[in-house]
């Protein structure tokens, strides 16, 4: 029996074929067919989601207890408001006193003293995010989009998604980007930076309005600023001063100026930071996999020290476990860094660039 | 009429595939009956396959189990990629039994409904802490400004917890403000569809039972456990922390990403780690009739478990998302750099041990190759353990339960003392020093008397204990046979004495040797070779100022010790440790330390 195939995560593709889910976050109508042809800002589905609950201490508005607080309402589970609809209503004999409701919605009810209200449902709708051709339908639920182009999966990313044109703003991979690496016109843009380790850069990024932000490292403790930002960001290779990947660089500036696609996860995290720079006409490309058997010749990232960020060549695939520079044996692959030395890395410490 | 015969009994699997899918990785061991006894015949491990891009953890299964076929040079997977039962004719492919337990489910979400910030919030907290458990929010209904303000009813209603926990009141108090929160409640989820409502568990006033489960039983999964503050004195958490476990594994677990593949493959349900782990450790402590019973640490990537047996109980805490590697994150921030960089024999900078730590945080899978990277490990292991130990002396022990015990914060007082101390993880199996293993442990648990320690050095512990319900021959004699590495016997008396003064004198005599006297000076770790297997008698005589376990200074006893891959290990630097303050002076000690356990020769008398 043949040792088992190697599979690697694929982190890096210069050119392929991507697909990826558009889900809505409710059971709703998805408005484009497959086949179609979207843009990143099309609709391709909507929903109704539940409006969100409000709450009104009347117990604190009326300056009365609970108990009291239930006999004062003037609504009763299931009443529609309008926004300023009077919902409780206390007199005494100096006074007296109107609580009134400042959204619209139905009321759910009054307990402990407040009233429970829900907004009217909001309707959400789901943008194809990529510019592409419809390839699947779930009816009700979303579509799947295919495109043709660059993609580099980020190891840490933030705020959401985004797209404008991509400007790389630094001239080599371990640049770090600064706040006056960029300007006003780059409002609307994908920019690309070495490292970022500059609070200034992150807060300037964000009040000009850029689209996404993608750089090699950045500093451990920019990350939490970075989590409260409405900024996508994508992190390339990890946390500190590493440089961005050369093969990842070269490509970001070989594509300078075309329009790219950025999403980090909603707050923050490691899942789905991605950058996608769209080529069709690039004629046909093989479809991405998310993980690929590695062979010899080819190129990866190593991802932990001493080659952290390190690029390297797959020289030679031995069957069994080998001894690290630490005593552990592990499962790996001997690669060719750059300066030309040989070394075992464990399998688990590198990243297959496709 | 043909007479009914009894169905004959299940024959005793020849080939068991075990699995562990752990939150970081997943280790698959193949248990085979080999010239009558049952072994481990290979093993392997692969990164579990939890969140993109594969979104399934059969995958990372699957992975792992080609490894095993790889070493056995037989298939065990079908054309599907599932798991070939039963064994075909002849025993060339397949196995005939699967079984599995895990962990990768991240801990749940609790939201802690009370009266007042303080008592019986603070008691659910902390079984919380030690249930893996997160509180992501505390409602205090004594706050009556905030209590079900927007950002509270969003919360609860935009990204339903897991559970909600209702606690309050001693028993015999007052029932309507609880009623009002159980109302707000079923209003707040009354339109939220059933599968999206959290479990409620309410561990408040008995006297609000019944009132609350006329309102909440019709919408929730409503579970009553004991009050978890009675009164005002009495903490009783065994109950809720029981349920919360419950929970994990009835909620959590299942919406595991290919969770319900899993589960079609295996022959039992789908355990989880810790219960899996607990019954291993309940069957080596009854098995070696441990009087003083077994410590078991397993400190993975994402979650940290401690569990102790003593006599017929078993009692656990684990601490949620702390761990080496998805939790190392969690880990700093809880512990903070200082505590972690104070175990480092090497100098590093707090810049650089940030960066290795969080790097290895995003990274979870990777394993170290520098000696900075692996001892910053253990360093992790050292806090991760200590906060679950921590927990466990909130939770449950208790100065009564041991007479070594002193008064005092519960944090300064030392271990009770246990006959085992056994131990798994990533950074245990992953670290071919033993010495850097132990010390991490003495540093960790700080153990008091005479106790054993070893390792799961095959990561197959969990597996065994759920090849235990399927197969109880088949777990124990590979527990017995393949199951442990024993690094040695420690000898930890407590106390302190001035450096230089001998804190106790050591009579070794071997089995095939000469007698050997050993004065062990104070604040010293000292270690006489014994090799793994081999007996030794020994007799200690410590010094005024040390207790070796026996509850009293200066008493000296006897006992008959077996050895490991380090022998025999003296820790003699008193309970509990005093690190210097002076970092450089820390560093030069725990160089020195360690020295005296890697070395073999460095000052241990042959």
């Amino acid at each position: 029996m043949m040792m088992p195939t190697r599979l690697l995560e694929v982190r890096f593709s210069p050119t392929a074929q991507i697909v990826r889910r558009r889900l809505l976050p409710a059971p709703g109508e998805v408005t484009v067919q497959v086949g179609d042809h979207v843009e990143a800002d099309d609709i391709v589905a909507r929903a109704l989601i539940e409006g969100q609950l409000r709450s009104l201490d009347l117990t604190r508005a009326l300056q009365t207890s609970a108990r009291a607080a239930l006999r004062c309402a003037r609504v009763a589970e299931g009443t529609p408001l309008a926004a300023g609809d009077v919902v409780a209503r206390r007199r005494t004999l100096l006074s007296k006193r109107e609580v009134t409701s400042p959204w619209a919605g139905t009321v759910r009810g009054v307990c402990d003293g407040c009233l429970f209200l829900q907004e009217e449902p909001q309707e959400v709708r789901l943008r194809a995010h990529l510019p592409g051709r419809v390839v699947e339908q779930y009816p009700g639920l979303g579509v799947a989009v295919q495109t043709s182009g660059a993609l580099v999966r980020g190891v840490w990313g933030s705020g959401g998604e985004g797209y404008g044109l991509l400007a790389v703003c630094v001239d080599a991979p371990g640049d770090a980007l600064r706040w006056n690496s960029f300007g006003l016109r780059y409002r609307g843009m994908v920019v690309v930076g070495g490292t970022l380790y500059d609070p200034r850069a992150l807060y300037r990024a964000s009040h000009f309005g850029l689209s996404g932000l993608v750089v090699g490292s950045i500093a451990p403790e920019l990350m939490r600023l970075a989590a409260t930002l409405r900024l996508p960001i994508v992190v390339t290779e990890g946390l500190g001063a590493i440089p961005m990947a050369g093969p990842v660089f070269e490509l970001l500036a070989r594509h300078h100026g075309r329009q790219a696609v950025v999403a980090g996860p909603q707050g923050e995290g490691q899942n789905g930071a991605e950058l996608i720079v769209p080529l069709p006409g690039e004629g046909a490309m093989m479809a991405l996999v998310p993980a690929q058997a590695i062979e010899t010749g080819d190129i990866v990232r190593l991802t932990r020290p001493p080659f952290m960020g390190a690029i390297a060549q797959v020289i030679a695939l031995p069957g069994r476990p080998q001894e690290t520079a630490i005593g552990t044996h592990a499962d790996g692959a001997e690669v060719r860094l750059q300066d030309g030395r040989r070394v075992f890395v464990p399998y688990v410490n590198m990243e297959l660039f496709g | 009429m043909a007479d009914v015969q009894p169905p004959p009994a299940p024959a005793a699997p020849d080939a068991i595939l075990a699995a562990d899918v752990g939150s970081t990785r997943t280790h698959v061991c193949l248990i085979e009956r080999v010239e009558g006894a049952y072994r481990l015949v290979a093993r392997a491990e692969s990164p579990t396959t939890w969140g993109e891009p594969e979104n399934d953890v059969t995958i990372g299964v699957c992975r792992a189990v080609q490894d095993v076929e790889a070493i056995v040079q037989r298939p065990l997977l079908d054309g599907d990629g599932d798991i070939l039962t039963p064994m075909e004719p002849g025993g060339v492919a397949g196995v005939n039994t699967f079984v599995a337990t895990s962990s990768a489910a991240p801990p749940l979400r609790c939201v802690i409904v009370g009266l007042t910030d303080d008592l019986s919030v603070e008691s659910a907290a902390r079984t919380c802490a030690a249930a893996n458990t997160v509180v992501t929010r505390t409602i205090s209904l004594g706050d009556t400004m905030r209590r079900w303000d927007d950002a509270t009813l969003q919360s609860l209603h935009q990204s339903p917890p897991d559970v909600i926990l209702i606690v309050g009141g001693v028993d015999t108090g007052p029932v309507a403000p609880l009623e009002s929160a159980a109302l707000v409640l079923a209003t707040i989820y009354e339109t939220v569809e059933p599968e999206r409502r959290p479990v409620v568990v309410f561990a408040g006033n008995q006297e609000a039972r019944r009132a609350l489960m006329d309102l909440l039983a019709p919408l929730f999964d409503y579970r009553v456990v004991d009050n978890v503050r009675p009164n005002v004195d009495v903490e009783t958490p065994g109950e809720l922390h029981r349920e919360l476990a419950e929970i994990y594994e009835r909620i959590a677990l299942p919406r595991v990403p290919g969770y319900a593949r899993l589960q079609r493959w295996a022959a039992g349900p789908v355990l989880s780690t810790f219960e899996a782990l607990g019954n291993t450790l309940r069957y080596i402590a009854q098995r070696d009739r441990l009087e003083r019973g077994v410590l078991g640490i397993d400190v993975g990537g994402g979650t940290t478990h401690v569990g102790a047996v003593r006599g017929s109980i078993y009692q656990w805490a684990a601490a949620a998302g702390i761990g080496t590697g998805q939790g190392a994150d969690a880990l700093l921030r809880l512990a903070g750099r200082d505590r972690l960089l104070r175990w480092l024999p090497i100098p590093l900078s707090t810049t650089e041990a940030a960066s290795f730590l969080q790097n290895a945080h995003l990274r979870p899978h990777s394993i170290p190759q520098t000696m900075e990277d692996l001892v910053l490990g253990h360093a992790m292991l050292r806090e991760a353990a200590s906060i679950s130990l921590e927990q466990m002396r909130l939770l449950y022990w208790s100065p009564e339960d041991d007479e070594s015990w002193g008064a005092g914060h519960a944090s300064a007082r030392p271990m009770p003392s246990f006959d085992l101390i056994a131990a798994r993880g990533g950074f245990v199996a992953h670290t071919p020093q033993d010495g850097l293993i132990t010390m991490a442990l003495l540093d960790a648990v700080q153990p008091v008397g005479l106790v054993r320690i070893v390792t799961d050095w095959a990561t197959i512990w969990p597996q065994v204990g759920a090849v235990a319900a399927v197969a109880p021959l088949a777990a124990a004699q590979v527990l017995a046979r393949d199951g442990f590495h024993t690094l040695g016997t420690v000898i930890a008396p407590t106390g302190t004495g001035r450096p230089g003064e001998i804190a106790l004198r050591l009579s070794i005599a071997r089995e095939d040797g000469k007698p050997l006297t050993l004065d062990v000076p104070a604040g010293s770790v000292r270690r006489v070779p014994l090799a793994a297997g081999q007996r030794a008698r020994i007799r200690v005589y410590p010094s005024r100022a040390y207790d070796i376990g026996l509850g009293r200074r200066g008493v000296g006893g006897q006992a008959e010790v077996v050895g490991g891959s380090l022998g025999i290990v003296i820790d003699a630097r008193g309970r509990p440790l005093q690190l210097p303050e002076d970092a450089e002076e820390c560093r030069t000690r725990n160089q020195l330390w360690l020295r005296n356990l890697i070395d073999d020769d460095a000052d241990a008398p042959a």
